[in-house]
């Protein structure tokens, strides 16, 4: 089950509070990690920003075309949401403290996420 | 009592509104600001009794006596820096330029791209012969060169500045005001130009509650390749490119300058 995998992906990254599964055609997360904090307004402003910050297919507030990544980083926290590459409107989001390595999450996320994006 | 320092550190935290500390030590300059350097000198003068203030600055720890509102020497420099070899145990003194000049070269080396200075504040040791009072946080700066009352720059400009190295080209905007532009800032400028406005607008709209400093890191935004950035802080914007393998450290760059 796709739950299972993002507690797997979690897991593994422990400064991460959310790991989420979603939608950006409808705008919708369709799978967290079980101990996700954020409340339902939290993870549809979390789907919010990341179709303002990476574009979709209709339109990119920055930039020409939409982005294959796009990380925010504010006062504590980093924000971090991934695209499919196979379905674009499939994307991962993670909420994590600042202390994410990125580029080790990078090398695991991208993967699950084709894989959750292909029903594999 | 065994450690009064101890105390005299929770007593001050306690008293304080505004001061931040982090493992007991007063965090005096975060990200550069206020320059670390003229932040240390100010510590120097706000000390009338004689003390040891122990600043760390980032990750090396320098001990001074001060006294008076001036710094009489080090006392210790750890990490075993060659240039704090000429200074450590000798009273600062009008006398010895050489060794004034030594200290003034190590304070600015340890200084220059400090993110965070902390300091405490501990009993005086055993230091010098007492004939000499060492020199005034005033008389040290003019010294160094260093302006006391400089305003620090902005987040995002001193950040820019400090990170230039891993950016392709910037551009720093402040109030509407594009302040400055580094290499190649047509594509960056035609974003600032045609979309930034109507990015903050959709985002203050979408969620208010996220106003505060921030940086945007996008991953081929303009096409295979490119990587575009932005960070906004009040009235305050900058938009890079940057070396897409940077990107992490950019990031850890930018959140350890908001502390």
């Amino acid at each position: 089950m796709v739950v299972d995998d993002l507690d797997a992906l979690q897991e593994k990254f422990a400064v991460c509070d959310t790991i989420a599964f979603a939608d950006l055609s409808t705008q919708m997360i369709l799978v967290t990690n079980s101990a996700t904090s954020l409340p339902r307004e939290g993870l549809d402003n979390l789907c919010a920003e990341a179709a303002l910050t990476m574009g979709t297919k209709r339109r990119q507030f920055l930039g020409t075309e939409p982005s294959s990544s796009a990380v925010v980083a504010s006062r504590g926290q980093v924000r971090l949401f991934l695209r499919a590459k196979a379905e674009p409107n499939d994307i991962l989001c993670c909420v994590s403290t600042d202390k994410l390595d990125i580029n080790a999450f990078l090398a695991e996320a991208q993967p699950l996420l084709e894989k959750l994006s292909t029903g594999g | 009592m065994s450690d009064t320092s101890t105390i005299t550190n929770k007593l001050a935290a306690l008293l304080s509104d505004d001061d931040v500390y982090v493992a007991g030590a007063r965090v005096i300059a975060q990200g550069g600001s206020p320059a670390p350097l003229a932040a240390v000198l100010t510590e120097i003068d706000a000390t009338v009794l004689e003390r040891t203030l122990v600043f760390s600055i980032d990750d090396v720890n320098v001990s001074m006596i001060v006294a008076g509102r001036r710094l009489r020497g080090f006392t210790d420099v750890s990490g075993n820096l060659p240039e704090a070899a000429n200074v450590i145990g000798k009273v600062l003194s009008r006398d010895d330029a050489e060794t004034l000049q030594a200290a003034g070269d190590l304070m600015l080396l340890l200084c220059a791209s400090a993110n965070r200075v902390t300091v405490r504040s501990l009993p005086a040791t055993p230091f010098g012969t007492g004939a000499d009072a060492g020199l005034s946080a005033n008389g040290l700066a003019t010294l160094w060169h260093i302006n006391l009352d400089d305003k620090p720059a902005a987040l995002i400009e001193r950040y820019l500045s400090a990170n230039a190295a891993d950016l392709s080209a910037y551009i720093y905007v402040s109030n509407g005001d594009v302040v400055k532009t580094v290499g190649d800032v047509a594509t960056l400028d035609a974003l600032w130009s045609t979309q930034v406005t109507e990015f903050r607008k959709r985002h203050r709209a979408l969620l208010p509650k996220q106003d505060g400093p921030r940086l945007t890191c996008l991953d081929e935004p303009m096409g295979e390749g490119s990587t575009v950035a932005i960070a906004i802080d009040g009235n305050d914007v900058g938009l890079f490119s940057y070396k897409r393998s940077q990107m992490p450290r950019l990031v850890s760059a930018w959140t350890a300058s908001l502390g």
